[in-house]
C-alpha cells in the first residue's frame, strides 16, 4: 500500500510483522524493518503503531515512515504477518 | 488538475529550477573522445528555470568536452525538476482536502497530470529509464489524487543536485550525482492510547540520495537510458 493514501495505523499489523519499503516505485524490496507495538514515536510525538531500524537509526519511528521520507507518493509498503505457529 | 493548478506547477518549477545550485565541474582526464569531471572544484552552475509542459527543446550537439558536459548536467536536471515539480500535488490533495473529489474530477486530474508527466518523459528518457519513470509517475499521480484521510503532501522539490562524477563521450555519458530531495506533509497525529485524531502537524523530511544514470545523444538531445538510485547512507527515512 501507499504510506500516504494508507490508514495512519493499520489495525491489521501487529507487533513483529516485517515491513518491507519499496522506495522509488520499481517494485524491488529496499528496505525492511519491524512493527514493535504501538507507542509514541519520540522524535514526532505521534502515537500508533511503530517501528525500529538499524540504518539509519530510528527508534520507535512511525510505521509509515512518512514524517522521515521525501518521497511519499511513490514509496509502498508491504506487510508480512507471522504467524505464532510457524 | 485545474488550469489553476498547472499554473501552480509551473511556478513551482520556475522555484525550484531557479534554486537550483550545480556544484560543479573541473579536471577532466586525459583519454580522448572521454571526459571524467570530478565536482565540487569548479564553478557552479545554475539551470534555466523550466516551465510545466515546456521541457527544453533538443539539447544541440556539443561543440567541445566543455559544451558536452554542460548539455548532459542540463539533461539530467531538468526533466528531474521538472518531473517532481508535476509529480508533487499542486495539489488537489490540498486543495480538495475538506470535500472529496468527485469521480470526474479524478479522472481529469489524473488524464491532465499523466499528459504533461508522460510528455516530460517522452522528451528526455528512454528504455528502461522511460519505463520507470512513467511507473513512478502513475504511482505518484494516482497517490496526489486519491490521498489518505490523514495525510496529505502539500509540496516537494530538489533543494540541491551535487555533481560526483560524469564521464562523457560524443555519444554516451554516465552521471553520478547526490540529489537532496524536500517534501512537506501535513499528517494528522494520534494523540494517545484511544487513538484519538489529534491536530494536523507540518513535516518537512529532507533525504539525500545517490543517482547513477546512464544517458545517450539521441537525435541531437541526451536522454536518459537506465537510472537508479537509492538513499546515501545515514540520509534516507
Amino acid at each position: 500500500m501507499s504510506a500516504l493514501s494508507a490508514s495512519y495505523t493499520p489495525n491489521n499489523v501487529v507487533t513483529g510483522d516485517l515491513l518491507f519499503y519499496n522506495w522509488d516505485g520499481s517494485g524491488t524490496i529496499q528496505h525492511v524493518d519491524m512493527q514493535v507495538g504501538i507507542y509514541t514515536d519520540p522524535s514526532t510525538g505521534f502515537y500508533g503503531n511503530v517501528e525500529d531500524q538499524h540504518s539509519p537509526f530510528q527508534y520507535h519511528a512511525q510505521w509509515s515512515l512518512l514524517p522521515y521520507g521525501a518521497n511519499p507518493n511513490t514509496e509502498i509498503v508491504y506487510f508480512m504477518h507471522i504467524w505464532p505457529s510457524n | 488538475m485545474t488550469i489553476r493548478g498547472i499554473n501552480k506547477v509551473r511556478a513551482a518549477c520556475g522555484v525550484f529550477a531557479a534554486g537550483l545550485l550545480l556544484q560543479a565541474v573541473a579536471a577532466s582526464n586525459h583519454s580522448p573522445g572521454r571526459r571524467t569531471v570530478q565536482v565540487g572544484t569548479g564553478a557552479a552552475v545554475s539551470t534555466a528555470p523550466l516551465g510545466f509542459g515546456s521541457a527544453p527543446s533538443a539539447t544541440p550537439p556539443p561543440s567541445s568536452g566543455a559544451d558536452a558536459t554542460t548539455a548532459v548536467k542540463e539533461a539530467f536536471t531538468s526533466p528531474m525538476v521538472a518531473l517532481r515539480s508535476i509529480e508533487e500535488p499542486a495539489s488537489p490533495a490540498l486543495a480538495q482536502r475538506g470535500r472529496a473529489m468527485s469521480t470526474a474530477e479524478i479522472s481529469t486530474s489524473t488524464a491532465s497530470l499523466m499528459a504533461a508527466g508522460s510528455q516530460l518523459i517522452f522528451e528526455h528518457f528512454s528504455g528502461q529509464a522511460a519505463t520507470t519513470e512513467e511507473r513512478l509517475l502513475r504511482t505518484s499521480v494516482a497517490s496526489s489524487v486519491s490521498p489518505g484521510p490523514n495525510a496529505a503532501l502539500v509540496g516537494s522539490g530538489i533543494s540541491n543536485i551535487q555533481f560526483t562524477s560524469l564521464t562523457v563521450t560524443a555519444t554516451a555519458a554516465t552521471v553520478h550525482a547526490t540529489v537532496t530531495v524536500w517534501a512537506k506533509m501535513r499528517l494528522r497525529s494520534l494523540t494517545g492510547p484511544m487513538h484519538t485524531l489529534g491536530p494536523w502537524t507540518t513535516v518537512t523530511p529532507s533525504n539525500k540520495e545517490a543517482f547513477v544514470d546512464m544517458m545517450l545523444l539521441q537525435n541531437g538531445s541526451w536522454v536518459v537510458v537506465t537510472n537508479s538510485w537509492q538513499y546515501v547512507p545515514g540520509y534516507g527515512p
